[in-house]
């Protein structure tokens, strides 16, 4: 009896604490869905026009990495995958067919995505996959998918080796709508020489997407006269401490730093440069310019340069459209990884009405010659399944408050 | 002062505020094992959410320094007591290898359970005394690091008086060497479990308020650190505090040594190769006098 009371005792200040933790979330969460109502106002005017899609749902699988370190991309992916169905549902589905998503859980790890690619494609029969995030995943699934017949559009990994292996390059079934580091790299380092980077310290993840990000910016930065002079790969397991690092880049002649990584390292890794008061110039592979970044390092993001497919400042109606559904939605902005997610539900949707077929070979045949106008470009796949959108380079400049600038752009990268 | 003597001098600075994150975590977990005979591997993930809550009652909710920490501790506290009542409790006599997989699967579930609830968005800690630098010469050391090396050194002071002064202390003491022994004499064991788990809760949870200034707050935080610490416990001696404490001030500033002037990637290697090492010379640990394949077998 003693015992019991004592440990309601202990949960009633658990769940005290809960509540008090609760009270700053509170009003985001009644702002999403009070968000949520209005488009759902909108989608009801589209759904009276065309008819709610009827008959079996059409899965399309998701291998994100939605625990781990990387967590925060993953919701990003998943965020994307989650809009573009319901608008495409909203719309009247596909083949008069709903949309349905199901996503799971890689934790970042090549044998944690094998496992889910089998899950999904043997034991629940969805062979239409979007994923893996991270590049080290990717390359275990894509044996898997050879072997199975399914089919994955990849959207946020960039290590090179997926596009050279893929369509030509011997596995037909996989595909990537968001560029390779083959293609950031040029373009963030033509920035870098403009701006006198003559060595460069690089801080990455040892992965492949740290190493690869890497070996593609050696290359890059030499046809520029620089070089990469001091290289530290940190662990991708939770490593919180870069003074060492940090400490040997300030007192190195390195005249600029990359960080290649997503924002669970990074802020630790931004703040720890402020620390130790280092100046050489930042510049990112993998860290968003976000509202969340921004919050979270403050001015210590001010002169961070960064490369992605895709920002929100891009200036079109169609991104101020994807932009507004997202915050509705999620009550977040969204990053590049939510945009090619969203993008590859609506080109699998485009090729499985060409193919009138959800059956992975048709599919496949269908994405091989599928045309999709996207928020920044033509999404098609060249025969290595690559499609070619633009690359661009954003600078953060912060004040009082961060704005993002977008200083340079490539929109001719990888023609063969 | 030349460029080579500053940058030694500033990663000795730099693996002190590390040994000291090391201390803290590894004594709560020298402590567990010595009385419970657990490798709480769940240790460094108590230590995460009371730096979740710390962050989000500092920064959204407006508490003070002082109410967040005191949050902190009593959030690792009643973590670490439910684990105890709920699991450890139920896996006392099943052997070593069941309560280690029970400890690793709690890991992963708060994780899990924290990414769930918080959406596992990293967290930092804001505000002008943040970014406060101590600087001599070029030395620098950050105010939160600072306070790291003396919160750190205060609590093993008074962990230290704790254990040797109290009534609870020495029960502690007697239980970690020798459980039968101790029972014979009539020590509540089940009572000093509870206590050293909730002891060690404390500590976890002051020990996240010193690291969130640092490091933030995010989901994966306690992985590594649980990791090197578990090394530094086996070769300090498993259950010995003095040995996990000396052994986590040895290992942060051999790592910022070698991360400085060998290699970065044999950094996070140098636990667990000083360990080999360890195991292989004295199987007991520095202070210890089982070997750790006995203290599996109990």
């Amino acid at each position: 009896m003693r015992r019991t009371s004592r440990l309601a005792g202990v949960l009633g200040i658990l769940a005290l604490l809960i509540a008090a933790c609760g009270g700053g979330t509170d009003a985001t969460t009644t702002t999403a869905a009070e968000a949520t109502t209005t488009t759902a106002g909108g989608a009801e005017e589209t759904t009276t026009t065309v008819g709610a899609p009827t008959g079996d749902p059409i899965v399309l699988g998701g291998i994100f990495a939605l625990t781990g370190p990387s967590s925060f991309v993953a919701s990003q992916s998943a965020g994307g995958i989650q809009l573009a169905v319901a608008e495409i549902n909203a719309a009247g589905g596909v083949l008069g067919r709903p949309l349905e998503a199901n996503v799971q859980d890689d934790q970042c790890q090549p044998a944690e995505g094998v496992s889910a690619a089998r899950r999904l494609i043997e034991v629940e029969d969805v062979r239409l996959i979007i994923g893996a995030q991270c590049s080290s995943s990717t390359l275990a699934i894509m044996p898997v998918l050879q072997e199975l017949e399914a089919l994955m559009i990849n959207t946020a990994s960039t290590n090179p080796a997926i596009t050279e292996q893929g369509g030509v390059g011997g596995n037909p079934w996989i595909f990537r709508n968001n560029p390779p580091d083959s293609a950031f790299a040029p373009a963030m380092a033509k920035i870098m020489a403009d701006q006198g980077v003559k060595k460069l310290a690089v801080v990455a993840v040892n992965d492949d997407l740290g190493r690869g990000a890497a070996e593609e910016f050696r290359k890059a930065l030499q046809v520029h006269g620089s070089d990469i002079t001091f290289e530290h790969f940190f662990s991708r397991e939770g490593q919180l401490d870069f003074s060492s690092a940090l400490t040997e880049i300030r007192e190195s002649d390195a005249d600029a730093i990359l960080f290649v990584g997503t924002i669970d390292p990074g802020l630790p890794f931004l703040r720890q440069y402020r620390e130790l008061g280092l100046t050489q110039p930042l510049y990112s592979r993998g860290l968003s310019l976000t509202k969340q970044l921004f919050d979270e390092a403050g001015d210590v993001a001010n002169g961070l340069h960064s490369t992605e497919p895709y920002y929100v400042e891009i200036d079109s109606p169609e991104n101020q459209r994807f932009i507004e559904a997202f915050r509705a939605m999620h009550d977040m902005d969204p990053v590049y990884q939510a945009y090619t997610a969203y993008e590859a539900v609506y080109l699998y949707a485009a090729a499985i009405e060409a193919a009138g077929s959800t059956e992975p070979e048709a599919v496949r045949a269908a994405l091989e010659s599928v045309t999709r106008e996207a928020i920044t470009g033509t999404m098609t796949f060249d025969d290595h399944h690559q499609a070619h959108i633009p690359v661009y380079v954003a600078r953060a400049t912060c004040e009082a408050t961060c704005r993002v600038e977008i200083v340079g752009s490539d929109d001719t990268w990888g023609n063969r | 002062m030349s460029r080579p003597v500053v940058e030694f001098i500033q990663q000795v600075v730099n693996g002190l505020s590390l040994g000291s994150i090391y201390a803290l975590i590894a004594v709560g977990l020298t402590l567990i094992f010595g009385i419970a005979r657990v490798g709480n591997f769940a240790h460094g993930d108590f230590m995460m959410v009371a730096a979740y809550a710390f962050v989000i009652l500092l920064m959204d909710a407006g508490w003070g320094l002082p109410l967040a920490t005191l949050a902190a501790i009593v959030i690792a506290a009643s973590l670490a007591f439910m684990v105890e009542r709920l699991v450890f409790r139920r896996l006392y006599r099943a052997p070593g290898t069941t309560s280690f997989t029970a400890a690793l699967g709690l890991s992963t579930a708060i994780q899990a359970g924290v990414i769930v609830v918080l959406s596992g968005t990293p967290r930092q800690v804001g505000g002008s005394w943040i970014s406060n630098v101590i600087q001599i010469g070029s030395i620098r050391i950050s105010g939160p690091r600072a306070m790291a090396i003396v919160g750190s050194m205060i609590a093993l002071g008074a962990l230290a008086a704790f254990l040797t002064i109290g009534k609870f202390g020495k029960a502690i003491r007697a239980v970690a060497q020798n459980n039968d022994a101790a029972q014979m004499v009539g020590i509540p064991i089940s009572r000093i479990r509870v206590i050293t788990m909730l002891l060690a809760g404390v500590l976890a949870g002051w020990a996240a308020s010193l690291i969130a200034p640092i490091f933030g707050a995010m989901p994966s935080m306690g992985v590594l650190l649980t990791l090197k610490s578990m090394a530094i416990v086996i070769a300090g001696g498993l259950g010995s505090v003095g040995g996990a404490l000396i052994g986590a001030y040895v290992l942060g500033i051999s790592e910022a040594l070698v991360a400085g002037y060998i290699s970065h990637d044999f950094q996070h290697a140098l636990a667990f190769v000083l360990l080999a090492v360890f195991l292989l010379l004295r199987p007991g640990g520095m202070f210890g006098e089982g070997t750790v394949a006995m203290e599996l077998r109990r």
